[in-house]
């Protein structure tokens, strides 16, 4: 399958999921906590575009996306039970599934010999990473759906910590990978992503 | 008051940190802590409000990232295997043919003196392999030939359950004959034993009560079927094994057998 389109112009033709969607998604996840299949079947035909997308994002392989993508659908079905409305969204409780198994299956890809499964060179994904991240700063700026405070915030920390905090947000990479990107410990880099955090939180907070 | 308890006292007062819990709240978001650790944290926020409730505020704020990712189609066969998988069609079929195969097995195993172990296991090896091969398989509509078979014993000798693979359809059928009895806040779960770095990963928790169970599987899962050196099933707490490595309570095991050359053009 050929990932043609690029993720820019994709973003701009596709809208993002709002507050309308949230409330279809959380009725069909009721539904599903009912045991009802084709509500099952409903949300996977409403959100599995997106979610795949997430997982593409981070996997960075087609297939493996698919793989995530199949795992975590029957993980929020066995685990249905524990959505509950009133702690977080539903796109935000079937994202977080969907991304820390993309997660998982990125670092399980790395650490295995004769990994197949990364289609490009490593140094060249992380440059490429890091010249996108600006595309998600005009994103989060221009989206009418987003109230512009994480742009705001992100804003205001010091360019390598936001940089270094969307890198592994954005794309799953390690603080070793960002370490080789910047030519700095990875110390230095915890420490970035420490600090960053800490501001960041005083300012979303706010 | 002992060195354990002030060590266990000390543990617990850790997680009541805020700075601690802010720390592991916002790594576990980013995607940041190794795998034993992300494990760790999701157990604790299920007991911890105030670390879950700062998974949630980081969660939340990052969303319209995601919100805002580009869509990707899925495959098509994806939505077939999710819908296999939970076996959305095949309850009542799956039922039936997990009674047959085990009353075949029981009264097979009823015929024979279960003196020994030696006898036991042999015949419980032969018997189990018999309900596999002339019994009903459950997914095998197409007579696709018996691959793949693990037949694992308890340390009485005593079959606990059978995990056998039919052709290319990349599907792991366990049939449990004997499961041990568990307490109600512990799991049985499945692992698959590495030829190649000894290592053990998980196929899952066996649902209670369930004597047949479908397992439609990954790419990765498979390729981790071809690699396999054996199969255990330990007892782990309710819900499956918190870090991700199987604890020291081994019910079962059992070597995995290949019954057929392999294709490997996966």
């Amino acid at each position: 399958m050929q990932y043609e389109q690029s993720e820019k112009n994709k973003k701009m033709s596709t809208p993002a999921v709002n507050s309308h969607s949230n409330d279809e998604l959380a009725n069909l996840l009721a539904q599903c906590q009912l045991g009802d299949k084709k509500a099952f079947s409903l949300l996977y035909q409403k959100t599995a575009g997106r979610l795949n997308g997430i997982a593409y994002r981070i996997t960075r392989n087609v297939d493996t996306a698919n793989e995530v993508l199949q795992e975590a659908f029957i993980q929020i079905w066995k685990n249905r039970e524990q959505y509950q409305s009133y702690k977080s969204e539903p796109f935000t409780w079937l994202a977080s599934i969907v991304r820390y198994r993309a997660y998982d299956r990125l670092r399980y890809d790395k650490n295995r010999p004769h990994n197949n499964t990364i289609e490009f060179d490593e140094n060249d994904i992380i440059e490429e990473h890091f010249s996108e991240v600006n595309h998600y700063y005009q994103m989060l700026g221009i989206d009418e759906y987003n109230d512009e405070v994480l742009n705001n915030c992100l804003s205001k920390l010091e360019k390598k910590q936001s940089q270094s905090i969307l890198m592994a947000y954005i794309y799953g990479h390690s603080r070793e990978d960002i370490s080789n990107y910047f030519d700095k410990p990875v110390n230095t880099i915890k420490s970035w992503i420490r600090r960053g955090l800490g501001k960041l939180k005083l300012c979303l907070s706010n | 008051m002992s060195e354990q308890l002030i060590n266990m006292n000390s543990k617990a007062a850790r997680y009541q940190n805020t700075h601690v819990i802010e720390h592991l709240a916002s790594q576990f978001v980013l995607g940041m802590l190794s795998r034993r650790v992300h494990q760790r944290v999701v157990k604790l926020s299920k007991n911890n409000i105030l670390l879950e409730q700062r998974i949630n505020f980081w969660q939340q704020k990052f969303i319209c990232i995601d919100q805002n990712t580009a869509e990707l189609p899925p495959s098509e066969k994806t939505w077939s295997m999710i819908a296999n998988e939970l076996d959305f069609d095949r309850v009542t079929k799956k039922e039936r043919e997990a009674n047959i195969c085990t009353k075949l097995y029981r009264w097979l195993t009823g015929f024979f003196d279960l003196a020994t172990n030696k006898v036991t296991l042999v015949f419980s090896f032969i018997a189990a392999i018999f309900a596999i091969l002339v019994a009903v398989n459950p997914i095998n509509d197409n007579s696709d030939p018996l691959r793949y078979v693990a037949v694992l014993t308890e340390q009485s000798g005593q079959a606990h359950l059978v995990a056998s693979t039919y052709g290319e359809s990349q599907k792991l059928i366990v049939n449990i004959v004997n499961s041990p009895k568990i307490a109600v806040d512990q799991s049985l779960e499945l692992w698959v034993i590495s030829k190649t770095d000894g290592e053990a990963r998980s196929f899952g928790v066996i649902t209670k009560g369930e004597t047949l169970m479908e397992h439609q599987l990954t790419n990765a899962q498979w390729r981790l079927i071809k690699d396999s050196q054996s199969l255990i099933v330990t007892i782990e707490e309710h819900g499956g094994s918190a870090i991700g490595e199987p604890s020291e309570k081994v019910v079962s095991r059992g070597l995995c057998v290949r019954l057929q050359e392999w294709n490997e053009n996966v």
